[in-house]
């Protein structure tokens, strides 16, 4: 329950934002400028997790629209605005999962944008690669793409997915065997 | 295989971030702070189309807002702006094109264009429903489309499927700072879209009688069309699918003027010009550039260290010309005439929600202001602060 009286008056957020002690300021502080400007730090992140889950460019565009919106709403349940990362990733892997629960006719989504980017312009040395991470349930998939393409740690992933860092290695490490499976390629250095 | 050529082959294989999905993010984070800004519960989306019509209905029920049940002249108006600006009758044209597509009459109801923007409403009427869409909101009496509406609709297999626009067969993107809302009237089956492209945004610009083609006819298989990409990489026209009219978008003479100020006013922190406004029959677009000043960049680092950093130490984004504007308050400004007095003191209880501060850069910002029959002889932008105006830095608009 919520004790109203450790609330504080949301006054000038800006301040809020940029004062001198850096006190983390909550989500129902933001403004909608301070929104902007924080998730916009996170495009990347945002695509390529949406990516990842739902494999086209058009369903991760609808995707990012929605978690924004979302985001946006539930923003006052945001304790502080420094575990905004986190906290934005989360609704939008929510967001994937929902859509693709509503993909019921399809086990695994194809990465369609991809297979046209290497059809076009990539070497064809690496379109098994491909295939074979397109196999990847969409949950590995957005392990492996945190963890090998956007450089984060198993603690970091674990923290965007909110998930224990013992499924994001178990996870790994399961994408790890079958991609080796799937490539006919020993996996060096695996734990 | 390693680690490091896993992540070295993943990458290649690994699109950038595509226009699409920036736009999308870009226009959506627009609309909540232009939303913000006018102070409505309720948010407009800058739409990117797609023909997904379950991730629409979601995108629907959550976002889009309103609808005009009460039908009047140029509700394409009352649905973008928030009302119907006066001169809307000298560009505005109706029933552009009907044709009927899969047991759906399609319609293009109303559409007009400024010199800077394309208003556009058309809507789809599936014959055979022998109800309204939509339900009817508490409150406000205004029809929203509901999911089940919108998987009814899509059986029909008609609607925007694909992400373009095309003006006499050359494509187009729907530009940031662009609108949409969807609703149910009370006729029978009926959905109408409107819709306010902000063509000036990515520099188009109409003359004359032009050929408009939107993808809401019969859907059709959008990786069949992205095949057949021009080696620019926009679509070409497809055959299929597509809704043609030609509307006239020529304006009369005096009916648009361009004037360039250019007289810069300072501030501590930076200065503001504007470069020009573009007076309309329907509005005035006022771009001000402004130039952060090197030292206040260097005074804001002083007080707030070099970025923004996370409870971990991991540096979000480092600091720059973005955050002394933000810090200025890039949607403070009004208009004020040469007496210092609000020209438009109830602007968006009278004219719409859409004016004031439209959208802006770390170099310019947009504002969007009502036509007057007769602005003031002198018109100046002011800082304006919980109420209290900043008269001593007048930024020239007139």
């Amino acid at each position: 329950m919520t004790s109203m009286s450790t609330i504080e008056p949301c006054d000038a957020s800006a301040d809020i934002l940029h004062d001198e002690q850096r006190r983390p300021f909550r989500g129902d502080c933001v403004d909608a400028m301070t929104f902007q400007t924080e998730a916009m730090q996170h495009e990347r992140l945002m695509y390529h997790i949406s990516w990842s889950m739902l494999g086209n460019n058009e369903d991760c565009a609808d995707a990012v629209q929605d978690a924004l919106m979302r985001t946006w709403q539930k923003k006052a349940t945001l304790k502080s605005m420094d575990r905004f990362r986190p906290w934005l990733m989360m609704i939008l892997t929510n967001t994937c999962k929902d859509m693709l629960r509503k993909r019921k006719k399809q086990r695994f989504v194809p990465l369609e944008d991809a297979m046209a980017v290497a059809q076009q312009d990539t070497q064809k040395d690496l379109l098994p690669l491909m295939e074979a991470i397109g196999t990847l349930k969409p949950e590995m998939r957005v392990v492996i793409t945190l963890y090998y393409l956007e450089g984060n740690s198993v603690e970091e992933v674990a923290e965007i997915l909110s998930l224990p860092t013992g499924t994001v290695k178990s996870r790994m490490s399961h994408a790890r065997r079958k991609l080796s499976i799937l490539l006919q390629d020993e996996w060096e250095g695996e734990e | 295989m390693n680690e490091k050529d896993f992540s070295r082959k993943f990458r290649q294989i690994t699109p950038e971030v595509p226009q699409d999905f920036h736009q999308a993010m870009k226009s959506t984070l627009s609309n909540i702070v232009r939303d913000e800004h006018n102070n409505r519960g309720e948010i407009k989306v800058g739409r990117r189309f797609s023909g997904r019509t379950l991730a629409l209905a979601l995108m629907i029920m959550l976002l889009l807002t309103t609808v005009a049940m009460a039908l009047m002249n140029w509700t394409v108006f009352e649905n973008i702006i928030g009302a119907v600006p006066q001169n809307a009758s000298k560009i505005m044209k109706s029933n552009l094109a009907t044709v009927t597509v899969n047991n759906v009459e399609i319609t293009i109801k109303e559409a007009g264009y400024d010199g800077m923007s394309l208003y556009l409403q058309y809507s789809h009427r599936m014959l055979d429903m022998d109800h309204p869409v939509g339900e009817v909101g508490e409150g406000d009496g205004k029809r929203y489309l509901t999911q089940e509406d919108m998987q009814e609709y899509s059986d029909y297999k008609v609607g925007w499927w694909i992400d373009n626009i095309w003006f006499d067969g050359k494509p187009m993107d729907m530009p940031a700072g662009s609108s949409g809302t969807t609703n149910g009237t009370e006729v029978n089956g009926e959905i109408i879209e409107s819709q306010l492209w902000r063509l000036s945004v990515e520099d188009v610009y109409l003359d004359g009688k032009v050929e408009i083609s939107l993808p809401i006819g019969e859907r059709q298989d959008r990786r069949a069309i992205y095949a057949t990409k021009n080696e620019d990489g926009t679509l070409p026209l497809p055959e299929d699918g597509m809704v043609t009219f030609t509307l006239d978008t020529t304006l009369a003479q005096g009916d648009m003027i361009k004037t360039h100020p250019n007289i810069p006013t300072e501030f501590d922190t930076l200065t503001a010009t504007v470069s020009e406004v573009v007076y309309t029959p329907i509005m005035a677009y006022i771009n001000v550039d402004v130039d952060v000043k090197d030292e206040a960049l260097a005074d804001f680092i002083a007080r707030n260290g070099d970025g923004f950093y996370g409870e971990e130490g991991e540096l979000f984004w480092k600091y720059g010309p973005a955050d002394v504007l933000d810090e200025w308050g890039v949607y403070s400004l009004v208009m004020v005439d040469g007496d210092g007095n609000l020209v438009l003191p109830n602007m968006r209880e009278e004219y719409g929600y859409i004016y004031g501060g439209s959208g802006y850069s770390t170099t310019s910002l947009e504002y969007l202001f009502p036509y007057l029959d007769q602005y003031p002889e002198e018109m100046y932008l002011v800082q304006s602060h919980e109420g209290v105006l900043d008269l001593d830095h007048k930024i020239k608009v007139k």
